[in-house]
């Protein structure tokens, strides 16, 4: 015999206001089945939680029907409420009269029926409620980390420190990173690399963490504290365990020609031989020279002895013998509970054949092809002392000193058109920040940054870009730029000053884009591994933009840095320590606890033995892949039949499955056919 | 094959273009390509018409367009871009507001399904550049030249996006196809000042100094144009420009429909080759492979036209 | 310069009427001025294409439609081309063009390049196609001592070269032309200085 507690919340003036909410009250007093019913003005108070306990002693009730808000506010602290007082919190549940009712109507005498009508209802559903228990999930207390910039780095270094195993697995051959690339960083002008390497070398060190450079994952499968996944250590060439970082091999591959990705592509003539260009890297490589590991591979595509079969210097001078031709890639599982997405970023090009995205690039600016137009992370390796100049800013084309420059920022940035809408945020510092080293290192210089707004909305950041006018001389014009076209030697720059209201022409002799910050070019596949949520711009989705800035929509599973969205340095490692406390919190538990509305296959007595048929269409529409395949045997070891099972850690209790079974064979817990069929029933009843 | 033909006054009626007009038809009968005209086809409104009352440039158009799918011409050959953009903006404008195109079938009386467009000459020829290889007779010498492709011929991108908006280069491939080397060079786009001939011809001179200061520096003997009021600015005014840019040019102005013409054997006085400002002998010679005239022709910018 | 702005002027019915015939509204555009930066007569413009915007985007009717701006502008169409938030520029100046002769504000510094356009449309009207000769005399009638002496000796010397024809072309059906500008007409005023 069923005693339901109905409670009607007012919410303040939420409901109240439009509710009658004493109305809803003692109308629900006299359905049947409801042994007390009363209203207040914000249930979730203390005093109105109390209420509800008070009433389950007083009134003996076997369920709990709280009208509120959304249950997605409240629904644990009511649920949590109702434990104390032993009562199962599955058989508590919120009917919503605010979001549902009261925030959308303005006829207060409609919207009080229907209240009345939801909570009757909801009252209905609680009676087939049935009595549930948490499911209890084991938690392998390691953490992967994807990605090894300084985001992955922070993680991992902060999990480790907290005393969990961390595996780290980077794409590329050493850990670092774009913060690897920069010269210094706004700002405080730090010396990226001088402030960056510590932490390096501290993975490398750290006793619990794992790094796998030159690896990718492969593949992902699990769910929250027991994720399996594959990872691909990618073929080196190099033996890890014999080669100790001498460099010889560099030093005598004849391939010395290839553009370096860690400079970004940019090169300049060698003073020495105007022949020559220096900026280029070997077949066989390391990033820079502070790489970690400091081991190098071998870019097989451009190695001669992989291209052409000939070659093979770098065996022979090899002192350890740690050249191996023969290497091929490894598959590897590791077994983890949390995963921290730290992919990053890359900096667009503005070239037309940008492939990855459907943006047309900027022919106005020549796509790209002329040499004295370079993007901002080019810039920095002009101005880092590990870069193709060693700190001096010279042009790519002749390399000459540029005695005129000019940035432009929102290059891509901030365009419906041709780019992408969103302000890749970094881009207003950091050209400050050329702008000024640029003066630093070329007293005679003249900087020009046409900008559309300054963003400089950081601690100090202000009064750092203040100084790039006030100090440094240089000429900020408010406009975007229309042309840039090559005259005799020159840049012909054509932007706009709407200060002056002007059209403004420059002769640049060097020409620096802000172009935009896009997400990796194989973001959307990586999410789709991991079942995690982006957005249109394939930044990852978080799972609330103001309150879970670092957790996905997937549990489990968390992000950090610019993978997430364009951001400068502080905030991702903010980040990264937000998502090791995150990581570290469900470390610190044995067993993780997660809500028991899953579904469920049923089974029968023999010779039935499962109403399931085993056509799978469940396993297709599961969003989360949590149909597995399950074989009934018979005492002798026989098939009877493959049906389907859920896997209940996996499972979101999405209800699809249950949706779709053509046999009626699945139901969702806590929604199941009784509950809902007894909601539907009782729909227009007086 | 027959082809839908929309001269306009320029090549036609009045005819400052008759050059184009002239070379054009004879180019295209020589590739095997019959013209027919749109018939009693009016004036697009040309820059007066769009700057100034847009509701009477649609309806003006909307009459062409109508009697050319009267006429049962799915693809109208236009070669002034102009005119192109006009009935090509025309074209779209009515396709998408169906208020738009009542309004204009009420004003020139006629209806239109929308099954009609407009092509400029470069799109044609590249669309058919095979036929056009095929018809080669002489290769052409490899003189340097710059394509110009005016305003028009890219924007908006919308009407007349057939090449990149940009950095166009269906005209330059259709030069080098024909034997001719084209120069990379920075104001394929830029507009020439246009309808200003005339009323403001100052800013015609500046602007036409800015372009042909770039094609000299870029290294181009001749400038190859596919516009009768780019041809006008930049042959006619050309001594205002050298003025105004304070340089010294001699850059002979051809059409694309000339050096087409030329490479199909066809002769200088069918093409209208002798009636430019800046003097074309010396041009149309080496295009011929012919041994120069012997020094009677002035420099360009005086009024050397030779009749031939 | 002082501006006082009130809520009727930043939200007047000239402002909506102008977002009207733009097709879209004008706060979509955000000043960034790479219209103005690409615009090969902005050095001739007191107000470049965007601070045209800007004067439309706080209600400024009078400096918009006096302005010489849209006279000037050579119809490239650059600056939509180029626009990150395709505002359409290029179209604002149409219906600027448009809006200054309903008003009878076009500015008299550019009346030449009005005066052309007119003549223009009237050799257009009368003929169908339009008649060089007779609109380069509409147009030079109409101020004989400035315009006369310009161009005559390179109108000699395009004679000279057989061009422009000697007798106009015409359309068959003028009629349906001419009653394509009936009612095709723009709403002027009756002081208008244009002869139609």
């Amino acid at each position: 015999m069923s005693r339901i507690g109905v409670f009607i919340c007012h919410c303040g003036e939420n409901i109240g206001s439009v509710v009658d909410c004493p109305r809803v009250a003692a109308t629900l007093a006299e359905h049947p089945g409801v042994a007390f019913a009363t209203d207040y003005k914000y249930m979730c108070s203390d005093p109105g939680q109390n209420l509800i306990k008070q009433a389950i002693d007083d009134h003996k009730l076997t369920g709990v029907v709280v009208s509120a808000c959304s249950p997605r506010m409240h629904e644990p602290t009511f649920r949590n409420a109702v434990a104390e007082k032993g009562l199962n919190p599955f058989l508590c549940e919120m009917a919503n009269i605010r979001e549902h009712c009261s925030w959308v109507h303005t006829d207060n005498e409609a919207a009080t029926i229907k209240a009345i009508e939801l909570v009757r209802l909801m009252v209905e559903k609680v009676k087939s409620n049935e009595a549930l228990e948490p499911i209890h999930v084991p938690i392998t207390k390691r953490a992967l980390v994807i990605g090894g910039g300084i985001a992955g780095i922070q993680a991992a270094l902060d999990i480790a420190n907290a005393g969990n195993e961390v595996v780290i697995v980077e794409r590329e051959p050493s850990i670092g990173g774009h913060m690897l690339q920069l010269s210094e960083t706004f700002p405080t002008l730090d010396c990226s690399q001088c402030i960056l390497t510590p932490k390096m070398v501290d993975i490398a060190r750290h006793p619990l963490i794992t790094l796998h450079t030159w690896s990718e994952v492969e593949k992902v499968d699990g769910y929250i504290g027991n994720f399996e996944v594959t990872v691909r250590k990618k073929a080196r060439s190099v033996d890890l365990d014999k080669c100790t970082g001498c460099g010889a091999c560099m030093q005598k591959c004849p391939s010395r020609k290839i553009l370096s990705e860690f400079n970004a592509g940019v090169t300049v003539p060698d003073p020495e031989n105007p022949k020559k260009r220096l900026g280029y890297r070997t077949a066989i490589y390391t990033p820079c020279p502070q790489a970690v590991p400091n081991k190098p591979v071998i870019d097989r595509e451009h190695c001669l002895k992989f291209t052409k079969g000939k070659c093979g210097v770098c065996a022979k001078v090899c002192p350890t013998n740690a050249i191996d031709y023969e290497q091929e890639d490894e598959l590897i599982t590791e077994k983890v509970g949390a995963v921290v997405v730290a992919t990053g970023y890359q900096v667009w090009s503005v070239a037309e054949a940008a492939k990855d995205y459907p943006y047309i690039g900027y022919g106005e600016y020549g796509y790209g092809t002329h040499p004295d137009i370079i993007n901002g992370l080019q810039f920095e390796r002009l101005l880092s002392a590990s870069g193709p100049t060693a700190g001096r800013v010279v042009r790519p084309s002749d390399g000459k000193v540029p005695q005129t420059v000019v940035f432009l920022s929102c290059v891509g940035s901030r365009d419906n058109e041709k780019g992408f809408t969103y302000c890749s945020k970094i881009c207003c510092m950091y050209l400050s920040k050329h702008a000024m080293l640029y003066k630093h290192k070329v007293h005679e210089g003249q900087a020009y940054n046409f900008y559309m707004d300054l963003r400089a909305g950081g601690k100090t950041y202000d009064e750092f870009s203040r100084r790039t006018i006030e100090e440094d001389g240089c000429i900020y014009l408010r406009g975007r730029v229309s042309r840039i076209y090559p005259r005799g030697d020159h840049l012909v720059v054509q932007g706009a000053d709407t200060l002056s209201n002007a059209q403004v022409e420059v002769e640049a002799d060097l020409v620096v884009l802000a172009t935009a910050i896009i997400a990796q070019p194989d973001a959307e596949a990586l999410a789709q591994k991991l079942r995690v949520a982006y957005d249109k711009d394939h930044f990852f989705a978080e799972a609330h933009p103001k309150l879970r800035p670092v957790e996905s929509q997937t549990a489990g599973i968390f992000f950090a840095g610019t993978c997430q969205g364009p951001k400068d340095i502080p905030e991702t490692v903010a980040q990264a320590s937000g998502a090791a406390a995150k990581v570290s919190a469900l470390f610190s538990a044995d067993e993780l606890e997660r809500e028991p509305m899953v579904a469920h296959v049923h089974r029968a007595p023999p010779p039935v033995y499962s109403h399931c048929f085993g056509c799978f269409f469940c396993e297709r529409v599961c969003p989360y892949g949590a149909i597995e395949r399950e074989e009934l045997r018979d005492r002798k070891g026989n098939l009877i039949k493959t049906v389907a099972k859920v896997n209940e850690g996996l499972c979101a209790g999405c209800g699809l499955c249950a949706a779709s079974c053509r046999a009626n064979a699945i139901t969702l817990r806590g929604f199941n056919d009784e509950q809902l069929f007894a909601v539907v029933n009782a729909i227009g009843e007086q | 094959m027959e082809l839908g033909y929309y001269p306009g006054c320029a090549l036609k009626a009045h005819a400052t273009a008759l050059e184009f007009g002239a070379s054009t038809e004879a180019s295209l009968a020589a590739l095997g390509v019959e013209l027919k005209e749109v018939p009693d086809w009016n004036c697009c409104g040309a820059s007066a018409g769009h700057m100034t009352n847009s509701a009477l440039t649609r309806a003006l158009n909307v009459r062409n367009l109508a009697l050319a799918e009267a006429a049962g011409m799915a693809e109208i050959l236009s070669p002034c871009p102009l005119c192109a953009k006009e009935l090509a903006i025309a074209n779209l404008e009515v396709n998408e507001d169906p208020a738009l195109l009542k309004a204009a079938e009420d004003a020139c009386e006629m209806t239109y399904k929308g099954t009609s467009r407009p092509i400029t000459l470069i799109e044609f020829l590249h669309n058919n550049r095979d036929m056009v290889a095929e018809h080669i007779k002489t290769k052409l010498p490899a003189i340097k030249v710059a394509c110009y492709y005016g305003c028009l011929h890219t924007r908006p991108s919308l009407a007349m996006g057939f090449d990149n908006t940009e950095q166009p280069v269906t005209m330059d491939e259709l030069c080098r196809l024909l034997g001719l080397e084209t120069v990379e060079w920075s104001h394929k786009t830029e507009c020439c000042g246009a309808g200003f001939t005339m009323s403001k011809p100052t800013v015609v001179a500046r602007l036409t100094g800015r372009i042909l200061s770039a094609a000299a520096a870029a290294g181009a003997e001749a400038v190859v144009v596919s516009c009768p009021m780019c041809h006008a600015n930049l042959d006619m005014r050309q001594a205002e420009a050298a003025k105004d840019a304070a340089v010294d040019l001699h850059l002979p102005i051809l059409y694309l429909s000339q050096v087409l013409g030329l490479a199909l054997d066809l002769t200088p006085k069918t093409l209208s080759l002798g009636t430019h400002f800046v003097d074309t002998t010396e041009i149309v010679a080496r295009l011929r492979g012919e041994p120069l005239p012997v020094a009677t022709t002035e420099a360009a910018g005086a009024d050397g036209a030779e009749q031939e | 310069m002082k501006l006082e702005l009130s809520r009727a002027q930043v939200n007047s019915e000239w402002k909506r009427e102008v977002e009207r015939r733009l097709g879209r509204e004008v706060s979509a555009c955000y000043q960034c001025g790479k219209c103005s930066a690409g615009c090969p007569v902005a050095y001739e413009m007191f107000h470049p294409i965007h601070a045209m915007m800007r004067l439309v985007q706080l209600g400024r009717k009078d400096e918009a439609l006096r302005s010489r701006s849209q006279w000037v502008c050579v119809g490239c169409e650059a600056c939509s081309e180029r626009c990150p938030k395709d505002v359409d520029p290029a179209r604002l100046m149409t219906v600027l063009r448009e809006m200054a002769q309903e008003e009878g504000c076009v500015n008299a510094d550019e009346s030449d390049i009005y005066d052309f356009h007119q003549s223009f449309l009237s050799s257009l009207k009368m003929f169908g196609r339009v008649y060089e000769m007779g609109l380069v005399s509409h147009y030079k009638l109409k101020s004989p001592i400035k315009r006369g002496p310009q161009d005559m000796i390179t109108g000699l010397q395009m004679m000279r070269r057989g061009k422009p024809g000697f007798l106009p072309h015409r359309v068959q059906n003028v009629a349906a032309i001419r009653r394509i500008y009936e009612r095709t007409k723009l709403q002027k005023p009756a002081d208008d200085r244009d002869s139609d």
